[in-house]
């Protein structure tokens, strides 16, 4: 059966992929707890699962690695090794073999990776199993006694009793059974039997619980998951349009009886889709763990490798993001981090003499606000060198230096996440290779977040990313600007304002509204894209709408001729279009059928700041 | 002859390796098979719904396979099941624990079909069930 064999090796891809994943994770806190048995035993079973997996399926060259690998962890498990960072090392580097091992399966391109080397590395490793220590023989406690063995070493019987009972056994039925007819012993073991069935009883309601979580599980392609939530998105536009027809129906003929009926039906029809879509949002999400799991890993490696000393604190791991999202987010978090330990946190000695504690701090932290993800990255390093980034913008001609003068911190680190911009001196083989931040900000945008930092000399970096909780579906207010309509994505906006344009004020030539006292930066929606027959404004003279969008911390308003109304839309890409260029982040089509094109708030700020700059 | 339509249990917390062994099972002819992942689960399902053959890993999280034959030899409702225990090579000097808890016998992974159906046979032999 090849298909079946082929499901089977799919399975082991993704089970020991998993697997792996966690050994990451589990080394790290096996580093900071020292030798917790039971981590140990956890870790060597991994291994030793993955072994035998890939022993039915003739992965040999997983076969070998994991082998020795868990020789070793078996020595440290029984306590005939200690675990040494040089050990750990080697461990780990097994693990990433394995990890390349199944991407070789998975690519099923037969390539053989050169594993000599390690293997004997991994031999020599569990070779010097000198000094054995005291505690070893019993030193894992066994929760249940062996029948035979224990009654061997009390001396109670024989090993030759034990044998030949044992042979006995191939007639009879117990081991028990007969060495109490021979021997006549053994209530303390009945009783103890009698115990552990006791204990199990207790335990049987949540084993039945988790019995059932497990037996509810199933593994979905995600094609058909993807699949699936286009056709929602099909339902939600349909929807749209239906709802936009039953209302002018309504309006036509308002005594209808079976207009009546029909806005009736539409209404509950427009619930279920709206109660599908949250659903099968919820099948495509998963916990950010996914990809927090790589990174104490990545912080322990690169702290070694730089000569730092970093401890990361993960917090809100079960927080859910649609997989999508969490895919396109491992990249510029990865990115992120690497810049923090390489930037952020400095050497031990400067943190010491700086009344810092050795070891920096990360704060790795996800959380929902609303219909919105935020993601955190803090540390507690050197801060963002201010002067040097406003020094830097100034020397390429990005502002002048009375200008950056001027500029607040804020935006002087907006800087950073301009394309080419990086102030590190001496590059790094991690970070700082012109690549940096920007490109963290490009993939960022393109999950529709928003990501800000702030800094505090001497203290620490904070960076922080904003992202909604799905990719597909968004709210989004519809606005028109002389004969074209646009989407904003609503979950940015925080009002909506009607004014004269005379009411509309210029400062230092770029037009500002006061409201409630505060200065707020215009983009005139028309001007950016160039919209014609601007001077029809269907209400007459100077009405305008504005309306107010916060972007993290920034606040702007978006000036239009008209407000239509609130959609909720299904983002379309478009393909041939730079929306980094055209500020445009997709295409939708409305309740009344139209195409319509969406608004990259991002974009729009960035223009703004450099207008505002120039 | 051997009854295809026996109930067997396969316990492994790998799902993969449960998967492998449950193809192997098919190979062999057999239908009813069940599944668990580890030995509480699988006493548990056990206790609600007995199964005539119990294929099971040794090691395994909660509780491993020595635990859950120890504890299916002392429940007087399943005492009788044949026990087959799945090891590794590493593992094969624990065996004598397993034949001390009354395993009715063990394999080595990995194994073929041809391997299985031979232990299997010569269990059911034993438990007088062929």
């Amino acid at each position: 059966m090849p298909d079946e064999m082929e499901e089977i090796i799919n399975d082991f891809i993704i089970e020991t992929q998993e697997v792996l994943d966690g050994l990451d994770e589990k080394f790290v806190d096996l580093e900071s707890r020292g030798e917790d048995p039971d981590l140990i035993n956890e870790i060597f079973r991994s291994v030793h699962t993955v072994k035998g997996a890939a022993g039915f399926l003739g992965f040999q060259q997983i076969v070998d690695v994991s082998h020795r690998a868990e020789t070793l962890l078996k020595k440290i498990r029984d306590g005939e090794m200690s675990l040494t960072r040089e050990i750990t090392d080697v461990v780990l580097k097994a693990v990433d073999t394995l990890k390349v091992l199944i991407d070789h399966v998975k690519a099923r391109d037969g390539v053989q990776e050169d594993i000599d080397l390690l293997l004997r590395v991994l031999e020599s490793a569990a070779e010097p199993a000198i000094e054995p220590s005291q505690s070893t023989p019993d030193a894992e406690p066994e929760a249940t006694p062996r029948i035979g063995e224990i009654l061997v070493e009390e001396k109670t019987i024989s090993r030759e009793d034990l044998d030949n009972a044992l042979e006995e056994q191939d007639r009879e039925r117990k081991i028990g059974e007969i060495l109490i007819d021979q021997k006549g012993i053994e209530p303390e073991f009945v009783q103890k039997a009698l115990n552990q069935q006791k204990n199990l009883d207790q335990k049987k309601n949540e084993a039945e619980k988790a019995e059932k979580e497990v037996s509810h599980n199933i593994r979905v392609d995600v094609k058909r998951l993807d699949s699936v939530m286009n056709l929602v998105g099909e339902m939600v536009l349909g929807r749209n349009r239906l709802i936009n027809i039953g209302s002018r129906l309504e309006k036509s003929y308002p005594d209808d009886l079976d207009v009546q009926v029909l806005l009736d039906n539409l209404s509950f029809i427009s619930l279920v889709t709206t109660d599908l879509q949250i659903a099968v949002m919820k099948t495509r999400m998963q916990p950010v763990r996914k990809v927090f799991s790589k990174f104490p890993r990545i912080v322990r490696d690169l702290s070694r490798k730089l000569n730092k000393e970093a401890e990361l604190h993960i917090f809100g791991e079960d927080t859910e993001l649609d997989k999508s999202v969490i895919e396109e987010l491992g990249d510029p978090l990865v990115h992120m981090i690497r810049n923090t330990i390489d930037h952020g946190i400095e050497p031990p000695e400067e943190r010491l003499a700086a009344g810092k504690p050795r070891a920096g701090k990360i704060e790795l932290n996800a959380s929902q606000e609303g219909d919105h993800i935020l993601i955190e990255i803090r540390d507690d390093g050197k801060g963002m060198p201010l002067e040097r980034i406003r020094q830097k913008a100034v020397e390429r001609g990005l502002v002048s230096e009375a200008e950056a003068a001027r500029m607040d911190d804020k935006q002087v680190l907006d800087f950073i996440f301009m394309a080419g911009f990086s102030t590190a001196e001496k590059q790094t083989e991690l970070s700082g290779r012109g690549v940096g931040m920007d490109v963290v900000k490009t993939h960022i945008a393109r999950l529709n977040g928003y990501v800000e930092a702030s800094t505090e000399k001497g203290k620490g970096t904070r960076i922080k990313i904003t992202l909604p909780l799905t990719l597909a579906i968004v709210q989004a207010l519809m606005v028109s600007v002389g004969d074209q309509t646009y989407a904003l994505p609503l979950s940015p906006v925080n009002e909506t304002l009607k004014l004269r344009r005379s009411d509309i004020k210029t400062i230092d030539g770029r037009p500002v509204i006061t409201m409630r006292g505060q200065v707020i930066p215009v983009v005139d929606l028309g001007r950016v894209f160039d919209v014609s027959g601007l001077e029809i404004t269907p209400e007459g003279n100077d009405d305008v709408y504005l309306v107010v969008v916060s972007l993290g911390d920034r606040k702007f308003s978006i000036m239009v001729d008209r407000l239509i109304g609130k959609e909720e839309i299904v983002i379309k890409n478009m393909k041939g279009l730079n929306a980094e260029k055209e500020g445009i982040a997709g295409a939708t089509i409305t309740g009344d059928g139209r195409v319509v094109l969406i608004v990259d708030l991002t974009v729009l700020l960035r223009e703004m700041m450099q207008t505002a700059m120039a | 002859m051997v009854d295809l339509k026996m109930r067997i249990m396969v316990i492994d917390d790998f799902s993969t390796m449960r998967r492998i062994v449950k193809n192997i099972l098919k190979q062999l002819g057999y239908t009813e098979i069940e599944e668990a992942e580890d030995g509480e689960h699988a006493l548990s399902k056990l206790r609600e719904k007995p199964v005539q053959f119990i294929i099971s890993d040794w090691n395994m999280p909660k509780m491993d396979g020595l635990e859950l034959l120890k504890s299916v030899r002392n429940d007087s409702q399943l005492k009788e099941i044949p026990f087959l225990m799945v090891t590794a090579e590493s593992e094969k000097e624990n065996i004598m624990a397993a034949i001390g808890a009354g395993v009715s016998n063990y394999i080595v992974k990995p194994f073929t079909a041809e391997i299985l159906k031979e232990k299997m046979d010569k269990v059911l032999e034993k438990h007088g069930l062929a």
